[in-house]
């Protein structure tokens, strides 16, 4: 009786104190990367040709940081990269949680997990030895945009199909039934109850799969070219932020102009990842608000 | 509240480099294009003293122990001012900003290497051109000439390719200091973390022309090296200087190196020079 309260405690305490620990190292995280943000990043700079109109090149003279070229790429990638993983990720959830017999389930469902755990080096190193020379065929070089969006659409396909395959699970048999007792097809039946059940869940696997994708450094790295250019197409080459970052960091003297524009630049993705996220959980719960009337 | 904030990641790294110092092992790192020397190089110091006190009795007998990475000439100094790595592999003369940092550091050459214009042998430039003038180059490498026709008006006007290094290598900064000058670098050039990596994407790409390590380049039959200004790159005209775009390859330590660190170095100047001779550079001791 004695021991049991007493480990309770310890439990309690334990847990509590992990939690505490987590949020601190977190928030020193991100009280570090804001504390080192300069925007804009140095003297005789303005914001807006940080954010969009000066060129990156900070060794030139004289020196120009501006990052408008990285976020048109970042965009560029993950928008592309998402909208071509969604369709086909919602396409096998539906196959996995309508279609798909138990046995090819319990082999497909953890097939996917295992994708979601390949490293990103691997994912690249294969987009470099297979699509980049493909594309080759017809571009002057293969590293582009597109070939980094392709790769990185089969890198966010995982998380993307996993959540959307779980939703379909979980809506109550009894709806589903309901609905195919009241004598609708199999399809109006998914289309109008499952589907319109699971969205906000497969809306949070989709905002998953953007939130890996605008982190995903080494494969974009290895497949944009990482050419500090303005991009005016999907077949141009780039340099998304996490690229940027990667490439020059090392290169920056700490508390240099080109080290505050870097951390800028990090905080702007930080600050970007939230705004998704929080956004979503707003447009989740307004959902499933809609749903109870 | 700053003062703690900034104390937590210090106190991380003094607990990291602690461990560090009671090593028997030495860390090198750097330059990209000195990694397959300086790795050669410390392959076959372990093998020839197999532990520290056969190197030097004074020493314990420890297993000899050399870890090699590359991480850019860039890094080469920088990991050394945080204690990161026991010697630095740089490619370029250290700038004085970084002499000052390091407190006047330990500097030796120990190769000479050149900045090559190369291309693959399959380039259309490759039929046309023996090289070219320093004012070509700058139209070339910052976008102005972006079609091998306008390089070449018999040639097609199909876009020219640019491989560079990353800011990190230090080829970047004897390029833009003696070649582009005042110039940019065209933006839409393809940058690379390491020399081996620009060299595969060379190999492999008919369009592509780099300014790269005359040495690394010197290995592969499939690559073609340009003059400039009339003279090529050749171990001659670099070891006489007139070849203007060569460099000097250096390794570096902190002020009063560590017995294990001097030891190193010595051997890289001694019997190491035959290893850099063998992989295309140019040694600065006579060769036994």
């Amino acid at each position: 009786m004695h021991a049991a309260t007493h480990s309770d405690a310890l439990l309690r305490n334990g847990s509590l104190a992990a939690l505490a620990s987590a949020v601190a190292l977190l928030a020193l995280v991100v009280g570090y990367i804001v504390w080192e943000s300069r925007i804009p990043p140095a003297d005789g700079t303005s914001l807006a040709g940080f954010l969009l109109f000066d060129r990156w090149d900070p060794t030139g003279q004289p020196p120009l940081l501006g990052i408008g070229h990285a976020w048109m790429a970042t965009l560029l990638v993950v928008g592309l990269a998402v909208a071509l993983a969604t369709p086909l990720a919602i396409l096998i959830g539906i196959f996995l949680a309508e279609i798909a017999p138990p046995a090819a389930r319990a082999v497909a469902e953890p097939t996917l997990q295992l994708l979601a755990g390949v490293p990103a080096v691997v994912y690249g190193f294969v987009g470099y030895a297979t699509l980049v020379p493909f594309m080759e065929r017809w571009l002057p070089t293969g590293e582009t945009l597109l070939c980094a969006a392709v790769i990185l659409a089969l890198m966010v396909l995982p998380f993307i199909a996993a959540t959307a395959a779980e939703s379909f699970s979980l809506v109550a048999r009894e709806l589903r039934y309901g609905g195919l007792a009241l004598g609708v097809s199999r399809w109006y039946a998914f289309s109008r109850i499952t589907l319109r059940k699971a969205a906000p869940g497969v809306l949070a696997g989709v905002i998953l799969g953007m939130g890996r994708g605008l982190g995903e450094t080494l494969a974009v790295l290895m497949l944009s070219g990482n050419s500090p250019l303005f991009p005016d197409s999907l077949v141009s080459r780039g340099q998304p932020l996490t690229a940027l970052i990667a490439t020059d960091l090392g290169e920056s003297a700490i508390h240099s102009d080109r080290y505050y524009a870097l951390f800028s630049a990090g905080l702007m993705l930080m600050v970007t990842v939230i705004a998704i996220n929080a956004l979503v959980i707003r447009l989740k719960q307004r959902l499933v608000g809609a749903e109870r009337h | 509240m700053t003062l703690p904030l900034r104390a937590v990641p210090l106190l991380l790294l003094t607990v990291a480099l602690n461990a560090h110092a009671q090593d028997s092992s030495i860390r090198i790192g750097g330059s990209t294009t000195a990694l397959p020397i300086i790795s050669s190089c410390a392959a076959h110091f372990m093998e020839k003293y197999a532990s520290w006190d056969k190197a030097d009795a004074s020493l314990s007998k420890d297993q000899t122990v050399v870890y090699v990475t590359g991480g850019g000439s860039g890094f080469g100094v920088k990991g050394l001012m945080n204690g990161t790595i026991d010697l630095g592999m740089v490619s370029r003369d250290l700038r004085d900003s970084e002499i000052k940092t390091l407190g006047g550091p330990v500097m030796q050459v120990f190769a000479r290497d050149a900045v090559a214009i190369a291309s693959n042998a399959a380039n259309p430039l490759a039929a046309k051109k023996p090289g070219f003038t320093t004012a070509e180059l700058v139209g070339i490498f910052s976008g102005q000439m972006a079609q091998f026709s306008q390089i070449d008006s018999s040639l097609p006007a199909k876009p020219v390719v640019l491989l560079t290094r990353d800011a990190s290598g230090g080829v970047t900064e004897i390029f833009q200091e003696r070649v582009m000058k005042k110039e940019r670098l065209a933006a839409s050039r393809l940058q690379f973390p390491s020399t081996a990596a620009l060299i595969k994407k060379l190999e492999t790409s008919d369009a592509a022309i780099a300014f790269v390590s005359a040495g690394a380049v010197g290995q592969d039959a499939n690559l073609r090296t340009y003059s400039v200004d009339g003279v090529a790159p050749t171990q001659e005209n670099i070891v006489n200087g007139s070849y203007s775009l060569n460099r000097p390859m250096l390794i570096v330590a902190k002020p009063n190196p560590s017995r294990k660190a001097q030891l190193f170095m010595d051997y890289v100047l001694g019997d190491c020079q035959g290893t850099v001779k063998e992989m295309g550079f140019v040694p600065v001791r006579a060769v036994k």
